[in-house]
């Protein structure tokens, strides 16, 4: 599948390389491993029906409401990742 | 890659929170020098050749000089983006002086960008429904088009934000009422510019999807990844989408 071309970090990167070559396939059907599987997931296949519900209803505040909740999710979570870069804290 | 203040850095330069903290130091650097000078050389390297071992955080705090300013910044490689964590006045030998002010905040805890600085990466909860409803009402009238010229690639845009190709084949099955629908949809990546904040990928690819995929399929029907059926195929980075209804 194409995507979007974005800069990696080197770390993720090396990450990635490494995990597929556990797994012993390449990077690129690592990533479209997980794609699909995040695409087959409960969560995912339970906020695309309310999403698609909520459209067909015209209740447009319960979509944004969630992409909001999903901002709100993602901030914390990188700000637990780096409270977790601190030592002796 | 992004340049950001943290809050604790506009405080710092006695800027206000309210106007700056959701925008890239791009959109600012005539705010003030520091805010130029971190961009311009930032840009041209995220990282620098001084930094100051901090005594708690494991990262690497870059050291960034200004006359007597003297700031820190981090390159934020995992959510690409490149902050000026705080700034002070130098004052060698000082309390006062701008790192060890800084070295006391990473003691605290307040150093660092925090799940604030974090959400002000994120669009507001106003811009999140300024983009769902016109997905909402642009998304749906394409398809709407593209059902009108059956076999034809209908383009449009989205949010002034999403270039998006819609085409519609339609199977008639001969002796049988029914007809089976297939409809394409090619997302061109990445995003055009434009005013309207988006939520991050896949977030908005499946917003879109979740607007003008009737109820009745489900995501589990939908194909990734297929040959957008317009002569040359599918375009680089163009992410494909298809799904069949009776």
């Amino acid at each position: 599948m194409a995507t979007n071309p974005v800069r990696v970090p080197e770390t993720v990167h090396n990450e990635v390389h490494t995990a597929a070559r556990l797994l012993g396939c390449n990077a690129a059907e690592l990533l479209e491993r997980a794609w699909q599987s995040f695409r087959q997931s409960p969560e995912f296949l339970n906020d695309f029906e309310q999403a698609q519900k909520a459209f067909s209803v015209g209740d447009l505040d319960h979509v944004a409401s969630r992409l909001y909740e999903q901002s709100a999710h993602r901030a914390k979570r990188r700000a637990d990742a780096v409270k977790a870069l601190r030592q002796n804290a | 890659m992004q340049f950001r203040l943290t809050r604790r850095a506009l405080d710092d330069l006695n800027l206000a929170v309210a106007g700056f903290a959701a925008r890239p130091a791009t959109d600012y650097m005539d705010a003030h020098d520091v805010v130029r000078v971190f961009v311009e050389r930032r840009r041209q390297d995220p990282k620098a050749q001084e930094w100051t071992t901090l005594p708690v955080t494991t990262a690497p705090a870059y050291n960034l000089h200004y006359g007597r300013y003297r700031g820190l910044t981090w390159h934020d490689e995992d959510n690409d983006v490149v902050w000026l964590l705080g700034v002070g006045w130098h004052e060698s030998g000082s309390r006062d002086d701008a790192y060890a002010v800084l070295k006391a905040r990473d003691q605290a805890g307040t150093l660092m960008p925090g799940e604030q600085d974090y959400l002000d990466l994120e669009m507001t909860r106003e811009d999140a429904l300024s983009f769902v409803v016109q997905v909402s009402q642009q998304a749906p009238a394409l398809v709407a088009s593209a059902r009108e010229a059956p076999g034809e690639e209908v383009r449009g845009v989205i949010a002034g934000r999403l270039g998006v190709g819609v085409l519609v084949e339609v199977v008639v099955i001969p002796g049988d009422d029914e007809s089976l629908e297939e409809i394409w949809v090619g997302f061109e990546m990445p995003p055009l510019e434009g005013a309207c904040d988006l939520p991050p990928q896949p977030e908005w690819i499946m917003a879109v999807l979740a607007a003008i995929v009737p109820v009745q399929v489900s995501a589990q029907a939908l194909d990734f990844g297929g040959s957008f059926p317009r002569p040359g195929g599918t375009k680089p980075n163009e992410i494909v989408v298809c799904w069949r209804s009776f």
